[in-house]
């Protein structure tokens, strides 16, 4: 277990405005509804609320959330990594008033209720202060096995869970792929040539797994069982695209949306050489 | 509807026409040209002036719209009479908004308020809330009136009129699995079963991405709000804005993720209105810029 964050009393005049509000996995809907789904996705353990305010400015929301590892934070930054960076964290992104980042195993929400200069400056002050006393911590090893070429790097997403793939990328109501939280998967885009495709990697606990996955994926997605034991199995499906899997160990390999079979199978095959 | 694929949506065929809205088939379902049923009718209101440079709500422009969007619906040429159609003066009426995150303006709040006035209906009758103190919850309520905020939503797909009775539910969070595929059983909670009279969706400042949490850079004026009285037709429009608008952003197909399953359940096995959208008699009104539908 970790420490709890070290509010600051005051940021650029902010001050806070009541106590400083704690939640944990077994009361996370009281502080935020169905929006929890997101975060108990991943291991999150608790969230800290402060709420900052300053005569005549804007409200400030600042949401700090504690995960099991660094592994997780980045994932749930990674869910929506652009904007500016203002040179904070391990990972951040500002937009339109709200940062986000990432550093060691938390994650970082801190909103402005209104987008001005003076908001912005205060924001990016109370996350240096929360930020400085955290050490770094790993990144997640998978994104690191996408293929470099033409990977749009805004587009890498790491996740566990089959909720948290069908918010980034609908596959299917059932879990067909056998995602569960300890499963790790990344999912991104590449673009080459006007075309956009999709790859999906995840990472099994066991070989049995990776192979149980690609089975139900043959079956139950690609509709055909009878090349669902191969190693890769690529299928035209509707609008002239086509899906591609590929097991690899414990290691599955998913292409979708490509628009010819030899594009499919070459990124399948750029992904392989990194399983 | 049962279990799906991407690949049901590529085909354009699941979810009958309500897949067709979503961004995943080239299929694009067109909205009725005549009213098949007066039930299914949806108002779409604009104006430029309903927020300010800053977003800020205009409380007098926002009640003209649904003063007008709600005359237009109920076939009236006067205010008052409209709102007759829907509240008599001895209703208790409940204003169910939405308080988190994406939450309903209070100029959105104020207007509906206005209206029930103007039908008669006294303001100690008048009971707004949402979460524990939801008209019919919190307080017995013979009329409901539905104001949503519209945005995207990472569970359900979009979050509007249906998911907006979720607290109604013993057990809210038991309708998070398969994308709140099952949102419609809220609305047969017996305290609030059949007393919605009208739905006003707060489409002022929608969030087309990353709801309910407020993501600011997926806000945008919208400048609307969109008036029914079928849960259903009125969601089913609501999700083409947002798919609309998703698609411009990206200037490329953007699908809301997940599909909206509870829009077609709530159709198809709770029958509360209609999803498809050849039965659904969209009317527009006013600001037509950047419309999307």
């Amino acid at each position: 277990m970790t420490t709890q964050p070290g509010f600051p009393a005051q940021t650029n005049s902010w001050r806070p405005a009541g106590p400083m509000g704690v939640y944990g996995r077994e009361n996370l809907f009281d502080y935020m509804d169905g929006a929890g789904e997101l975060y108990l996705a991943y291991d999150f353990q608790r969230i800290f609320v402060q709420e900052y305010q300053r005569a005549g400015s804007p409200r400030i929301t600042t949401e700090v959330y504690e995960m099991l590892s660094s592994q997780d934070a980045y994932g749930v930054f990674s869910h929506d990594p652009e904007g500016d960076d203002v040179g904070v964290g391990q990972g951040n992104a500002y937009a339109v008033g709200l940062l986000r980042f990432w550093k060691g195993p938390y994650f970082f929400r801190i909103l402005a209720d209104r987008d001005t200069p003076e908001a912005k400056a205060a924001v990016v002050a109370l996350a240096r202060s929360l930020a400085e006393p955290i050490a770094d911590g790993p990144r997640p090893e998978l994104p690191n096995r996408l293929p470099d070429k033409d990977l749009e790097a805004t587009s890498v997403r790491y996740f566990h869970t089959h909720v948290s793939l069908n918010s980034l990328y609908y596959l299917a109501d059932a879990n067909l792929l056998h995602l569960s939280p300890r499963t790790k998967a990344v999912i991104a885009v590449y673009r080459t040539g006007g075309e956009k495709i999709t790859l999906l990697i995840a990472r099994y606990p066991s070989v049995r797994q990776a192979k149980e996955a690609r089975r139900e994926f043959g079956r139950a997605y690609l509709e055909d069982e009878r090349e669902a034991d191969g190693p890769l199995q690529i299928k035209a499906v509707e609008d002239g695209r086509h899906v591609g899997a590929l097991v690899k160990g414990c290691f599955l390999a998913l292409v979708f949306d490509a628009r010819s079979r030899a594009a499919c199978e070459r990124l399948l095959r750029e992904a392989e050489k990194r399983l | 509807m049962g279990s799906h694929t991407r690949r049901d949506f590529l085909r354009g065929t699941t979810a009958g026409a309500l897949g067709a809205s979503l961004g995943l088939s080239a299929v694009r379902a067109t909205f009725a040209a005549e009213p098949a049923d007066a039930r299914t009718a949806v108002v779409l209101i604009r104006d430029e002036a309903a927020l300010d440079a800053q977003n800020k709500g205009n409380l007098k422009v926002v009640e003209t719209m649904l003063d007008k969007a709600v005359c237009r619906l109920a076939g009236k040429d006067d205010p008052a009479e409209a709102w007759k159609t829907y509240f008599r003066p001895d209703d208790t009426v409940g204003i169910k908004t939405t308080v988190y995150m994406i939450s309903t303006s209070d100029e959105a709040i104020a207007a509906v308020r206005a209206g029930a006035r103007k039908a008669g209906v006294p303001d100690e009758k008048i009971l707004v809330g949402d979460r524990g103190a939801a008209p019919g919850k919190a307080k017995p309520v013979t009329a409901l009136v539905n104001v949503p905020s519209l945005k995207a939503h990472h569970m359900s797909g979009i979050g509007c009129a249906i998911k907006n009775y979720i607290v109604y539910h013993a057990n809210p969070a038991s309708m998070h699995p398969d994308s709140c595929a099952e949102l419609g059983a809220a609305w047969q909670v017996p305290a609030i079963k059949d007393k919605t009279r009208l739905i006003v969706v707060d489409a002022l400042l929608p969030m087309f991405d990353k709801g309910p949490q407020v993501t600011p850079k997926y806000r945008w004026p919208y400048r609307g709000l969109v008036v029914g009285t079928d849960p259903v037709a009125v969601d089913t429009v609501c999700l083409r804005i947002i798919q609309a608008k998703r698609d411009a952003f990206k200037g490329e197909p953007w699908p809301v993720s997940p599909p909206p399953k509870s829009i077609a359940v709530a159709d198809t096995k709770y029958h509360l209105g209609t999803s498809d959208p050849s039965k659904i008699h969209l009317l527009k009104m006013g600001w037509d810029h950047d419309v999307l539908i």
